[in-house]
Formats: structure tokens, sequence, C-alpha cells
């Protein structure tokens, strides 16, 4: 793990920033920068949603989003890649997840940026719960990361890491 | 020995808590401590989907437990 790893949580309760993973990631042999952020949406299949709350299994999350992290800068041989996920009640509009890709050049920041951003997705213990205006809430159907379980086919297809 | 199972997302609606601790026999697996869970049927029909992890770390339905565990059952993830 580097040494500047260890300065932050990549799962916070707190509003998102992002120029502090943007001061962690700058080098000057990096010409491209690829931001990724997700927010809240009004509606999800059809319904309208008023806000989410997300929870998360922190230590085990840390630990896997550090380890994408790591996947993400050696399989698209990127410098710099973080992620950091949002918990707790959040409203319309505000951000979930910020992930940042640095890159010599844009195609493999793209390709990272994207890798990075699914694999949180498909792996990360978050748990989504839509609230609806009538007060009612569900949790929102998702990826099981047991054993066993196959990837979605568009993960297939990207590289796999060599060396596990 | 006795184990706390910690439940996640829709697994803790589905058990009605997010925590539930259970008694097990010496050498019980993480497949021993599920089984205790098949008689509720909402939760039993989750459990093929759910993941373990004990602390940081996912194990698998043959790993050991100890006394004082605390298994996290974590069914499928949406986040981002």
């Amino acid at each position: 793990m580097r040494a500047d790893d260890l300065d932050y949580s990549r799962i916070q309760p707190e509003p998102l920033a992002l120029e502090p993973l943007l001061l962690a990631t700058e080098r000057p042999d990096c010409g491209a920068l690829a931001i990724f952020a997700g927010a809240v949406r009004n509606h999800h299949e059809g319904a309208a949603v008023s806000h989410l709350i997300y929870t998360a299994h922190a230590a085990l999350c840390d630990k896997i989003i550090r380890s994408i992290e790591q996947e993400t800068r050696e399989q698209f041989n990127v410098p710099e890649c973080r992620i950091v996920h949002r918990v707790g009640q959040l409203g319309i509009g505000d951000v979930a997840i910020y992930a940042v890709v640095r890159a010599p050049h844009r195609a493999e920041a793209f390709a990272a940026l994207r890798y990075a951003v699914d694999s949180t997705k498909h792996r990360a213990p978050i748990w989504k719960e839509e609230f609806y205006p009538d007060g009612s809430s569900s949790f929102v159907s998702g990826c099981c990361i047991a054993d066993g379980f196959e990837p979605p086919e568009y993960l297939k297809q990207l590289p796999q890491k060599a060396n596990t | 020995m006795n184990v706390e199972l910690q439940f996640w997302g829709v697994t803790a609606r589905l058990a009605g808590s997010d925590r539930r601790r259970v008694t097990l026999t010496e050498n019980a697996t993480v497949a021993d401590a599920i089984e205790l869970l098949r008689g509720d049927a909402a939760l039993a029909k989750e459990l093929p989907r759910c993941a373990y992890a004990i602390g940081a770390d996912l194990v698998a339905l043959d790993h050991p437990l100890s006394e004082g565990d605390e298994l996290s059952v974590l069914p499928p993830v949406s986040g981002g």
C-alpha cells in the first residue's frame, strides 16, 4: 500500500469534495484527467425518488475499493486512481461517488475510469435504499459478490489482472 | 460457542434486526451459522445470493468460526 493511500477513508459520511482528490493525484507526467461523478437521480425504473440512504460495511468496503484502485493502476498502466463513496442520507443531486484517474493519455484514462467505477458498483459492499414520495422505501437490487457468481459480460472483456 | 450475525442491506429488513446472536457447536462453519436462518422464509430466499465476511475479510461457507466472531451477511450490492 502506498503511503499516501492512508490519508483518508474511501467511505465518507460527509458531502464529497473533488478538490482533495485532484490535489492528491496531481502529477506532471499525466496529460489526461478523467473524472466520474455519480449523483442521485429523482427517478428509478419509472418511479419518482425523493432521496436515498446508502449503507456500507465500512472496513470491507475500504479494503475492496483500495484493491480496485490498485487493480486499475496495474491493469491499465495508469499512475493514479482514487475512488470515494458517500454513505448516509443523500438528496437529489448529491454526489454519491467520485472516481478520478490520471494517465499520460486519454484512451487509457477513459478505459481505466470505467473499470474503476463499474468495479466499485459491482464489488464494494454498499447498499442503496430508495425512498419514494409516499414515504415507502425499497433496497435496489444489485450484484452478488459471493464466489461463484459470474461478473457482467462487459467486465469480463476488460484486461485480467496478470499477477493473481 | 456464540457468534453474532450482522445483517446488511435488505437482509437487515428481512431479519427484523441488524444483529442476531446464535449459539453453535464447536468446529461450526459459516454454513452451519447460515443454516440456522433457513427457517425464516423471507430471509432464506435471499441467502443464496449473499456473501459472508468476518471483519474486513470475505469468507467461504466452509470457513471455521471462532467464539465471538462477528459474521456479516452481505446481500447483492448496489453502490454508485
